[in-house]
């Protein structure tokens, strides 16, 4: 084996991506550790395992599902040639810790959204409940005008209604 | 398969959830099954979240990925938009417009 033969093998060795040789009809002819790793929960003969031909045009999110919660990879694929046959190389990307985060930040930005709705809901009703009580004292002043008495409640400049006197409150 | 006209291809889609790529995957099997396979295809979408046994019984280890069942069986994987692989996998010819 050639010096670049041996560097190129411990490139593939070393990656993070996982790296799959698959054949014409679906079966996997080579897989890089890091391709055995992502594949653990599912088998333990990754090569020679009949996975299926990628049918891709852009990077796809692929679930590698599996009894202690799924795995996600971002694959792509590209023609290649493979030992004189044409096959198909897989790269995959483990993107299951991107996705647990992207969650993790909807799920924060929903209960943010819902609190936001309660403080709206709640000082709408608040507010909602102190204008109508200034309606009502209004009504009560003028009332009290009609029947000659003095007012009950004083309005403040910024629209606060007081009692007109200690003795005069309700 | 494709040589009689008037056998029916089966296929099955296993997914994992309802997620963009499992879609994508039913959305093109049936752009390319209804173009090429009117009337002569059916197609079962199966949710292994729902089902998660039928994953190691099916030998699926990755999905959305989409099995013809007429033998010899043909596995394809990822979210079909490829067509003329998933054309080529599944061995149908072209209809003519």
């Amino acid at each position: 084996m050639t010096k670049n033969a041996d560097l190129a093998r411990t490139v593939i060795e070393y990656s993070f991506d996982g790296l799959l040789v698959i054949d014409a009809e679906g079966f996997v002819q080579f897989a890089n550790p890091a391709a055995i790793s992502m594949f653990r929960h599912q088998t333990d003969q990754l090569t020679g395992f009949h996975i299926g031909v990628p049918a891709i045009n852009e990077p796809v999110e692929i679930t590698l599902p599996g009894l202690n919660g799924a795995c996600h990879v971002e694959m792509r694929s590209t023609e290649m040639v493979w030992e004189g046959r044409a096959a198909n190389l897989a790269c995959l990307r483990d993107i299951t810790d991107r996705k647990k985060a992207e969650e993790a930040v909807r799920k924060q930005a929903e209960e943010l959204r819902e609190r936001n709705h309660e403080l709206i809901r709640f000082n709408s009703a608040a507010v909602g409940r102190e204008l109508r009580m200034i309606e009502l004292k209004q009504e009560v002043n003028q009332l009290c005008v009609c029947m000659g008495h003095s007012v009950r409640y004083r309005v403040t400049e910024d629209s606060t209604i007081l009692p007109a006197s200690t003795s005069d409150q309700v | 398969m494709t040589d009689d006209a008037s056998e029916s291809m089966v296929l099955h889609l296993y997914i994992a959830g309802m997620t963009a790529a499992a879609m994508h995957a039913r959305t093109n099997i049936l752009g390319i099954c209804e173009k090429h396979l009117p009337g002569r295809y059916s197609l079962e979408v199966i949710d292994l979240i729902e089902k998660p046994e039928l994953a190691e019984g099916r030998q699926i280890i990755a999905v959305p990925t989409l099995v013809r069942k007429n033998p010899p069986l043909r596995k394809i994987v990822g979210d079909l938009s490829n067509s003329d692989k998933v054309m080529s996998g599944l061995e149908i010819v072209p209809r003519q417009a």
